[in-house]
């Protein structure tokens, strides 16, 4: 894996460990109703573009303090209702949103970093998974090869409390 | 459609030697075999087969017992016969539901660019779930990864189940308050036993 510029906004304030995060659940995939289980996909890195061949270097988050208003509130949650699904699912469609506590992310596992990114509205915060000193891993996982990282993934889906806002 | 329809039972109009005895079975089993569902056959027919060829002797003993009853499957057409399980449970036939809506993912479920579920993955599954204890998968359901592979987790009374398979090899973890089980594995009725035995620890 090469090295590169990174996202992260290194003159941004840090993210405070108390602050509520959230995780938007862009499908029905991400979360089992019936079990109450969360998919661990949702804190993996994925590939993005539209031929899908940009791997994802963060999992992207909102940030709950920014988000106090309802207006606000409802704003970033439109943000999993502009997604463009295939035509013949109908039924996969934007599913709700997590939230966890910056500081029980951070304490999963030394490799997660959350932090503010470059050019970014100020509720959009990135979490990345550090693979040594300024480099981090992007996307897929390997979570076929790396128990630790399978590790990592489950137990911050843990983390999440579901809440649904299925249209 | 079992054994006992092919009317195998009775060894009344076998002859007296076991080299015709089995050849007669393995030509009935052919004649049903080959018909328009001969790919509902199960792996225990296959199995069956085997051990005839190995120990004829001991196959006519077993068919002069009632108690033989194999089953081939339901002579109904399946949708799908790479996700079909031999005897479900009512826990592996809601797996095996499940595991069907995601073979019929298409690439882009995550509302991104994730890939639609691999075959591999899908039969590797469909493997897992129809080898696994009962008292485990009741609290355990499937997923699809952003990568083509599909995940079992579970919510077990002492502790986490992940399961990762990617069509060739499966990554566990099973994790309680103070202890963890994990490896990176084939997926066969061996490591899969073994699995069984160290995932019911925490159920």
């Amino acid at each position: 894996m090469s090295k590169r510029k990174s996202s992260i906004d290194k003159s941004a304030a840090i993210v405070e460990n108390n602050e509520i995060l959230l995780r938007l659940l862009c499908s029905p995939q991400f979360y089992d109703e019936q079990q109450g289980i969360v998919n661990i996909d949702v804190f993996d890195l994925r590939m993005l573009g539209s031929n899908g061949d940009i791997p994802e270097e963060y999992v992207s988050l909102g940030r709950n303090k920014y988000l106090n208003s309802p207006e606000e509130f409802k704003k970033y949650l439109l943000l999993g209702n502009i997604i463009k699904w295939p035509p013949n699912e109908p039924k996969n469609k934007f599913y709700g949103h997590g939230s966890f506590l910056c500081q029980d992310a951070r304490e999963v596992h030394n490799m997660i970093e959350i932090h503010p990114l470059l050019k970014s509205k100020e509720y959009h915060i990135g979490l990345f998974y550090a693979k040594s000193e300024n480099e981090y891993y992007r996307g897929p996982l390997p979570k076929d090869s790396n128990l630790e990282i399978l590790e990592m993934l489950m137990d911050l889906a843990d983390l999440l409390s579901v809440q649904k806002d299925t249209k | 459609m079992t054994i006992k329809d092919l009317d195998i039972e009775s060894t009344t109009e076998f002859t007296s030697s076991p080299k015709q005895v089995l050849d007669e079975i393995k030509n009935m089993l052919h004649c049903a075999l080959s018909s328009s569902q001969k790919w509902l056959a199960s792996g225990a027919v296959i199995m069956s087969l085997m051990s005839l060829s190995a120990s004829p002797e001991s196959f006519v003993a077993n068919v002069d017992t009632p108690q033989v009853d194999i089953t081939l499957s339901s002579p109904q057409p399946i949708e799908n016969p790479t996700i079909s399980i031999a005897s479900q449970s009512a826990n592996q036939i809601k797996l095996a539901q499940k595991l069907n809506q995601l073979q019929a993912l298409e690439k882009g479920w995550d509302g991104m660019n994730a890939l639609k579920p691999h075959n591999k993955a899908i039969r590797q599954a469909s493997m897992l779930i129809s080898q696994l204890n009962d008292e485990i998968l009741r609290f355990c359901t499937l997923f699809p990864s952003n990568d083509a592979g599909i995940y079992l987790q579970g919510k077990l009374p002492k502790g986490r189940l992940s399961i990762f398979m990617n069509g060739e090899v499966m990554a566990y973890i099973v994790k309680g308050a103070s202890s963890k089980l994990s490896a990176i594995v084939d997926t066969n009725p061996t490591t899969i036993n073994y699995l069984n035995q160290g995932i019911l620890m925490y159920v």
